[in-house]
Formats: C-alpha cells, sequence, structure tokens
C-alpha cells in the first residue's frame, strides 16, 4: 500500500485555506465501508490507504514541549452509511493506562474545523475559528474496563480511611465536599460512558466539553505501538459540531500525548491540518 | 510579559497577568515561637475538607519541623536549589523571582514533585534516624542546635505561582477577599499548579482527576468567621484577617500593625516573587543567616522586637488577640491593659486582658497551720 508523507511540508499549508476546498491530493484518503453505527471493529480499517502524519513539538504557546516523545502518526480513515472512524497509530512502548498522582494517561485526538471558509488556527483554534476536538484518553478507557479509579488501585498499600464523610453523608450535604464530582466535571465522572472526550476550541486555554458528546473509541497497545480508534457520527450533532457530510472536503489536524513523557495539556505533540476528502 | 509591583521584594517584576488587587487580601500571621506542632489545625482542615476520596495524602494545612521536615519532601529546598539560593538582604531584592527564572517555553520556575514525596507527612521528622548513630543520638550537621515547628497552608498569593502556571485560567483569586481558588469544572487535572506553586500547596486528586486547594474556608469568611484551622489552634498562634499595601496600612488593623508598622511579621520566601499572605514572627532562637533566606529581609530586626515585648503594650495587645475570638478581627484597639476587637462594622466582638491576674499564696497557711510546698 502506499504510504503517503504529510510531513514538514505541511507547515507550509496556508491557514485561510477554504475548509471546503477539494483536498490536496496529498491528503488523507477516507475509506468507504459498508454498514451503520460507530465503527469501533479495527478490521474495518484494512483497505484504507494509511498515510504518515509528522508530529511536531508544541513550542507555540506555553507551556511547551519541545521535544515530544512522538514524532509521526500512522491514520487512516473510513465512512459507513452515517459514521466515520479514524485508526491512529504511533510508537509508545510504555502504556499509560491511570494518571497518578505524579504521572500522565497516554491520549490522541483528532479535531475538525467546526465552519466552512479559513481554517482555524490549527492548535487549539481562534477566536471565531472553533474547532471540534475528539480526545482518546488510555485513563477513561481503562475506567470502562476496570471500573472508576480508586485510590487503592493506583496505591495497593495505601492506608485505608475508615471513614469517607462523603460516603456517609446524606448526598445534598455531601455535594459541597466533592467537588469537581458534584459539580459535574467530566474529568471526574465515576459512570462514564465513552474513552473520548468531544470537545470544542476557539484558542489556547478555551478547550471546554460540549454539551452534546457524540464520540466513542477504543485503544489498545500491543507493547510496542498504540492502535486507537476514534469515531463519530458524520452529521454534525449538537452546538460547536464539524460536518462531515459525504462528498465533502475538510481538514482534520491530530495531536499526540505521551503521560511517562509528562506530556498533558499544551505539553503535546501536534500535527498541521491535513486535507481530508468524505468520499461519497 | 507585564510588570506588576510587589511590595515585598521593593519592586516591579515580571508576571503573565496584569497586577490586580483584590478589594481586600485575605491574610494571617502565624506566631512560629507558639507553635507545639499539636497539629490541631492540620485536622481540622483535613476533616473538614478533605476526607474524600482521592484526598488521603492531602494536607491543605501541614507542620512541619524546620529545618529537616517538609511536606512534600523537600520542597523549600528543592526550589531554592533550582532558583539559585538567592537571599533578600535589604528592601529590595536584587536576585530574580520564579517568574523571571522561567525556563524557556515555561511560565514559572517549578518542578512536580515525586509521588513518594507525599508519603511521609510529619512522619519521623523529629527523629534521629539512619546510620552512623549506633551510640546514641549524634548529628554532625550544622543545625544541631536548634529547631522549630512552620504551620503552612496556601499563601493566598498577590501574584500566585499556581495562577501564572494554569493555562487554561483555571485559578482565579476572588476580588472580594483575595482568595485563591481552582475552579472544580473548568480544571484538567493537567498539574500545571503543582509544578508551578513553589509552596507546594496545590494537590492532584487522582480520583478526581484535577486538582484541589486550602479554599481560606471562604463560606467561614463570608460569615465573619476565621478558617476552621485557625480556630482549632489550641497554641493561639493564629491571627486571621485582611492585608493591606503598606502605603493603604492602616495603624488599626492588627494585620497591618504587624506587618506594616512593627514589621514583626515577614513573608515566607519573599524572594519567589508571589507575594504570599500568610506572614510567620520568626523563631527567636534561629541563626540569622537562616531566618534571612526564609522570612527575607528584616527577619533579624523582627527578632529583636519580639524579645522585647513586655513592655510593647501596643504590640502585646494584639498578640494577646491571637486565638481570641472565632470571629474575623478587622480593627483593634488598647484601653490600659485591655486587649479589644472589633468586627467589620465596629462592633466589639473580644476584650482581652494583656495580663493574666497572678496570685501568689503565702507559703505557710496559718488557718492550717501548715506549709504549702508544690508537691502536696
Amino acid at each position: 500500500m502506499r504510504k503517503t508523507l504529510l510531513a514538514l511540508a505541511l507547515l507550509a499549508l496556508p491557514v485561510g485555506a477554504a475548509a471546503q476546498e477539494p483536498a490536496a491530493p496529498a491528503g488523507l484518503a477516507m475509506g468507504k465501508v459498508p454498514g451503520k453505527g460507530p465503527i469501533s471493529d479495527i478490521t474495518a480499517f484494512g483497505r484504507a490507504t494509511p498515510s504518515k502524519v509528522a508530529l511536531l513539538p508544541q513550542v507555540v504557546t506555553t507551556p511547551q514541549n519541545a521535544a515530544p516523545a512522538t514524532s509521526a502518526l500512522d491514520v487512516r480513515a473510513v465512512r459507513n452509511e452515517d459514521h466515520a472512524g479514524f485508526l491512529l497509530e504511533w510508537d509508545d512502548d510504555t502504556a499509560d493506562l491511570r494518571a497518578a498522582v505524579d504521572g500522565f494517561g497516554d491520549m490522541v485526538a483528532v479535531g475538525f474545523p467546526v465552519a466552512a471558509g479559513p481554517l482555524p488556527a490549527p492548535f487549539m483554534g481562534n477566536p471565531n475559528g472553533r474547532l471540534q476536538i475528539l480526545q482518546w484518553r488510555a485513563d477513561w478507557q481503562t475506567d470502562l474496563e476496570r471500573g472508576a479509579v480508586t485510590v487503592h488501585e493506583l496505591y495497593p498499600n495505601a492506608y485505608a480511611a475508615d471513614l469517607y464523610h462523603e460516603d456517609h453523608l446524606p448526598t445534598a450535604e455531601a455535594q459541597a465536599y466533592r467537588g469537581a464530582v458534584s459539580l459535574g466535571n467530566p474529568m471526574s465522572d465515576r459512570h462514564r460512558t465513552s474513552s473520548v472526550q468531544d470537545l470544542m476550541a476557539e484558542g489556547f486555554g478555551s478547550l471546554t466539553p460540549r454539551a452534546t458528546q457524540a464520540a466513542t473509541g477504543k485503544g489498545r497497545n500491543d507493547g510496542r505501538r498504540w492502535h486507537v480508534v476514534i469515531t463519530r457520527p458524520l452529521a454534525a450533532t449538537g452546538d460547536s459540531a464539524a460536518s462531515l457530510a459525504a462528498g465533502t472536503a475538510t481538514h482534520v489536524v491530530f495531536a499526540v500525548w505521551n503521560g511517562s513523557h509528562g506530556e498533558v495539556g499544551a505539553r503535546k505533540a501536534w500535527a498541521n491540518w491535513v486535507p481530508m476528502a468524505v468520499p461519497k | 510579559m507585564p510588570k506588576v509591583h510587589n511590595w515585598q521584594i521593593g519592586r516591579e517584576m515580571e508576571y503573565p497577568h496584569e497586577e490586580s488587587r483584590p478589594k481586600r487580601q485575605f491574610a494571617a500571621v502565624f506566631d512560629t515561637n507558639k507553635c507545639i506542632a499539636c497539629q490541631s489545625c492540620s485536622l481540622a482542615c483535613k476533616g473538614a475538607w478533605t476526607s474524600g476520596h482521592g484526598q488521603e495524602y492531602m494536607f491543605w494545612n501541614n507542620v512541619e519541623s524546620k529545618p529537616y521536615g517538609f511536606f512534600p519532601l523537600g520542597w523549600d529546598v528543592k526550589i531554592l536549589e533550582k532558583l539559585g539560593v538567592r537571599d533578600q538582604n535589604g528592601p529590595v531584592y536584587e536576585g530574580r523571582t520564579l517568574f523571571e527564572s522561567a525556563p524557556t517555553g515555561e511560565r514559572i520556575l517549578g518542578y512536580l514533585p515525586e509521588e513518594s514525596d507525599w508519603a511521609h507527612v510529619n512522619v519521623g521528622e523529629d527523629d534521629s534516624a539512619g546510620v552512623g548513630i549506633d551510640r546514641g543520638v549524634f548529628l554532625e550537621i550544622p543545625h544541631m542546635q536548634w529547631m522549630f515547628y512552620l504551620a503552612r497552608i496556601c499563601n493566598h498569593c498577590t501574584y500566585p505561582g499556581c495562577v501564572a502556571a494554569c493555562p487554561r485560567q483555571s485559578i482565579y483569586k476572588r476580588p472580594e477577599d483575595g482568595v485563591v481558588l481552582i475552579d472544580q469544572i473548568r480544571c484538567r487535572g493537567y498539574r500545571e499548579c503543582v509544578k508551578g506553586c513553589p509552596y507546594k500547596k496545590t494537590f492532584y486528586n487522582p480520583v478526581s482527576r484535577v486538582s484541589e486547594k486550602c479554599i481560606a474556608c471562604y463560606p467561614r469568611i463570608e460569615k465573619g468567621l476565621i478558617s476552621t484551622c485557625m480556630a482549632a489552634c489550641i497554641g493561639k498562634i493564629r491571627l486571621q484577617g485582611f492585608v493591606s499595601t503598606p502605603k493603604e496600612a492602616r495603624e488599626d488593623n492588627p494585620i497591618d500593625y504587624l506587618v506594616h508598622v512593627r514589621k514583626i511579621a515577614k513573608p515566607l520566601y519573599p524572594q519567589f516573587g508571589t507575594e504570599p499572605n500568610v506572614y510567620y514572627i520568626p523563631p527567636v532562637h534561629v541563626p540569622p543567616a537562616f531566618l534571612a533566606q526564609m522570612f527575607g529581609h528584616g527577619a533579624d530586626e523582627a527578632v529583636t522586637t519580639y524579645r522585647e515585648i513586655a513592655g510593647d503594650k501596643d504590640l502585646l495587645a494584639v498578640l494577646t488577640l491571637f486565638g481570641a475570638s472565632p470571629l474575623l478581627i478587622h480593627r483593634f484597639q488598647r484601653e490600659g491593659d485591655l486587649a479589644l476587637g472589633f468586627d467589620e462594622k465596629g462592633t466589639e466582638v473580644v476584650r482581652v486582658p494583656l495580663y493574666e491576674p497572678a496570685i501568689i499564696r503565702p507559703f505557710h497557711d496559718a488557718a492550717r497551720g501548715s506549709y504549702r510546698h508544690n508537691t502536696t
């Protein structure tokens, strides 16, 4: 299979190119598979053309990541009747599945311009230039597989506190002491249903969960590489959502975080806009 | 980067955000000479705020034994070593702050403690241990003859390292009282604040996956009450209130009187540049060089003033109000040998004698025909 190298030259892609222009030949080739619903099976990507996307150090805003752990991402994309799927693969021989007190989980994200017209800044968008960002998180997937994280899973020899007030107070009274949990911060969700967070951003520091969470995904680390599938509806669902309607052209951006390398937030490896055509 | 004025270091400095002081600034003075490390404060805070899942290791308030004790391990010596151990030996700090020392691509000079650094809060700090002490307690290091207890909470800094470090603006200072809070909805657990706070008073909760910190018991402050750690202090080492800038200092504000008028209370590591708002009366028995490093310019003079307090009734009056009321004292005055404290509306809330009555009973008890001994 032909591998398309979308390397540093992509940096020269002018921000401001129309989102609906036909994809450039060097863009991401999205394949087509039969069926409906989320594309969670990795075998669905078997016939999709892989593209190697160069990842770059994030040195535009602080805090920076001048020497990211990951330099390239292998991407395949397919769609079925109503969903798109992205298979994202990269080298990482340290699967960081949980975020302990001084550790971070592995993550990968794909982003889309919300509106047609000039492309937003590729990092986190800009005012009036929103991105929809789908971020897969290893620690969230571990929640789904093992249940919500507990201190004794992270630290098996930790002293067992004999009384957690929040477990014994009436719910309404306990709320005041549960911080992010009681306020509904998705980071703290004890009953999550997806390992992918559906977000929007319009500039550095503006990343915000969308009211509609429409993406799912699944990742597997084989001891050498991560293989992560992120899937979402083709249609834009809710506010600040990008459409991937059949027969249109758009662009995608990517970012990878290696937890063992201390990568989190802006400390990431990123890729510039990659043209992508959604097949009819 | 904007320039802001930091009165503690006597000059302008670089800070990622514009200067924006709150209407009034939460502050406290801790008298290190009175602390016995009973940890009543630590446990009061623990029971009130950090008894939840993921908060097991957290002590928003802790008391550590200096110079050997730390929570987390080595917090101050590590950042001092990174900064280059620059003391403030005069009214103007000539060295660089943590903001001015930020490496390329960073907002502040900092580091993320390792998880084991949090593992031994106040455990073994006062014990002699290790190799070479098989013939009794014997330590051949410079600090043999002295130690003291340092109670610590979030300093609710005027220029917080955590606020500077957070790329999401998830941390803010309340305009009404300067209390520094982490927005529990916006936080995404990056731990930039844990790296950036030189005092290591922000904590990552691995269960809720966001960071948390001392909230100064702001629901109590809103009701005119002092914070839980202050109220629980059986040694009465703490006085809570609001501190002004030097230009706006009020002589009848007990915090201003100690910090600005008498200059007996000093910030913790002013050279960091964060303008911390918990002030310490330095320990009287500690080498001046150490005090200069920890409390900056004028620490030695503060000790001298403190040593002469017996004949200094105005100063004694303020110190008498430490731990005297569960209510916030906004104004004080001395009436003869009485110290009076007033709330925000000017209502008297506490009246304390400067001297406790002393009754000396004669050695011979004539009524019983016996002599009094302190052993009977």
